[in-house]
């Protein structure tokens, strides 16, 4: 996928995907700012609630997410980059960027 | 499941169930919760070992449960078609024997389940150079528990002897809903309970610093298997006869104590037990019906093994009286937060097997071994006690990241604890 593709891509997707987030954790805006960069886990997720994550992602996109989707990628700009159709090995060590803003 | 889910046809799964598939989806392609039951086969071919498969399939609803995520998250369940999975391996095999599976079944036996939507159970076979065949069920635990792996044994026995009865998917249904009823029970009787006793010890600083677990990515699982004396039961009996304990709670508190002198100071133990209804009925219905019991404990230094089991054993008796409440729910707990990496560290479980399993059946003969080991750790040290009439064996299997001195160091340390040498 080339990087500007990516980028169009991750704008769309990644504003859906911080709301997954915030849905998933049960965190209201005025309690946790979810960026491209916040790490589910390090948030407050458990297994329990990247069930609920995935769920919703699939909803949301009618991809292929998976429970190992989230546990590998973790922030949320990575899994936006699996909703737009990275593959996950692409993403390993690296950063996804979708540009400003990066919270909603 | 990234696949269409038949939702008209699919039903929750337990708490326990989610538990599994939630911790299996965590470790992400692993071998770790494949249970296996190994058969050495005398008078069949392949066609029939074949064919007595699929028949086990089909008379066996259980088997063919496969799991995956709803449009809410909730893990659920639904009966698939029969789909039989079985690899020969074309190399000769040995007869079943030992802890461990033949090395050239074995990466079929150990190759992950997709639970994700996937089927959870396959047949890996070959022949022996003498002609017999040895096949090994591979279950993903999702499907099978303690009380299930026997009934498989007998039902695949029965299949290939053309002798199997079917068992209606009501059964299974009915099961899986009686247990989420005592679930729900549970929730609303016994939650606050649970967050007392795990949260009773306290979450000091020493609880996570002295837990000495490093970083090793890369290296290997560790496993061994200790075979104790008649003694070792002997003194287990005697303890629990003096202290008001099942023999179990003295093992498990023999696995705590061994833990607490390698310096790795847990928690608690999450112990795996049955949630079947006590009336035995349902002991024969295929399926994994168990929750995990986290068991906490407070060792003091100096104080013998005696007085610790006198101490802490009335609160064990009430946590299993309470043992219906998924352990996921307080994994899940906001007020546990701190305590749920807590929750799966160690592990302790018991199984009671005959010493053999064998039938016969005309020019038919089977011989089985339920209690291989497994190909993967669940937690970072696993420790499953296997009661052979008067003996008393373990597997422990820890995790590459635990201390390999600990890791070597523990199984003397547990063997002296259950033999009375170490008070």
């Amino acid at each position: 996928m080339r990087e500007s593709s990516l980028e169009d891509d991750l704008s769309t997707t990644l504003p859906a995907v911080i709301n997954a987030f915030r849905s998933a954790l049960g965190v209201d805006p005025e309690e946790l700012e979810i960026t491209v960069d916040t790490d589910f886990f390090d948030a407050g997720g458990n297994s329990v609630r990247a069930a609920r994550l995935v769920a919703q992602l699939r909803a949301a996109f009618d991809a292929p997410v998976s429970m190992q989707h989230v546990f590998t990628a973790r922030t949320a700009g990575r899994v936006a980059a699996v909703c737009a159709g990275v593959p996950l090995e692409q993403l390993a060590g690296g950063q996804v960027s979708a540009g400003e803003p990066n919270s909603l | 499941m990234t696949g269409d889910v038949p939702l008209r046809a699919a039903w929750p799964a337990t708490g326990g169930q989610a538990g599994i598939w939630l911790a299996d989806q965590h470790l992400g392609g692993s071998a770790a919760y494949n249970t296996t039951v190994a058969f050495t086969i005398e008078g069949a071919d392949e066609a029939a070992v074949e064919s007595a498969y699929r028949r086990l399939l089909e008379c066996t609803p259980g088997l063919r449960v496969r799991m995956g995520l709803d449009r809410q998250g909730d893990v659920i369940q639904w009966i698939a078609d029969v789909d039989p999975d079985v690899d020969w391996v074309t190399r000769p095999v040995d007869p079943v024997q030992g802890p461990d599976v033949d090395e050239r079944l074995r990466e079929v036996v150990a190759r992950p389940f997709l639970t994700d939507g996937g089927q959870l159970c396959r047949l890996v076979a070959g022949h022996t150079p003498q002609g017999n065949v040895v096949a090994v069920l591979v279950a993903h635990h999702l499907v099978n528990d303690g009380a299930s792996q026997v009934a498989l044994a007998h039902r695949f026995v029965d299949a290939l002897a053309g002798q199997i009865d079917g068992q209606v998917p009501s059964r299974y249904v009915g099961l899986v809903e009686t247990v989420r009823k005592a679930e729900h029970r549970a929730r609303s009787d016994d939650h606050e309970y649970w967050v007392r006793r795990v949260t009773a010890r306290g979450l000091g600083n020493d609880a996570v610093d002295s837990c000495p677990i490093v970083d090793r990515a890369g290296s290997a699982a560790g496993y061994t298997r200790g075979r104790c004396g008649v003694r070792h039961l002997a003194q287990v009996v005697a303890l629990a006869r003096s202290t008001g304990a099942s023999p179990f709670l003295v093992m498990a508190g023999s696995v705590h104590r061994a833990l607490t002198a390698v310096g790795l100071n847990p928690l608690g133990l999450g112990v795996a037990v049955s949630v079947r209804p006590h009336h035995g009925r349902d002991d024969d219905v295929v399926g994994c019906f168990v929750n995990q019991v986290f068991l906490t404990a407070t060792p003091a230094p100096g104080e013998p093994f005696a007085a610790f089991l006198t101490r802490e054993v009335p609160g064990w008796r009430e946590d299993l009286s309470r043992r219906c409440l998924p352990l996921l729910d307080l994994a899940d707990d906001s007020q546990l937060a701190g305590y749920a990496p807590h929750l799966n560290r160690f592990t302790v479980s018991l199984r009671r097997a005959p010493e053999a399993l064998s039938w016969r059946h005309g020019a038919l003969r089977v011989s089985a071994e339920l209690f291989k080991r497994y190909l993967a750790p669940r937690s970072d040290l696993a420790i499953r006690l296997i009661q052979r009439g008067q003996q008393l064996e373990y597997d422990a299997e820890w995790r590459p990241s635990l201390s390999l001195q600990i890791a070597h160091t523990f199984p003397a340390t547990l063997d002296a604890i259950l033999s009375g040498e170490q008070a």
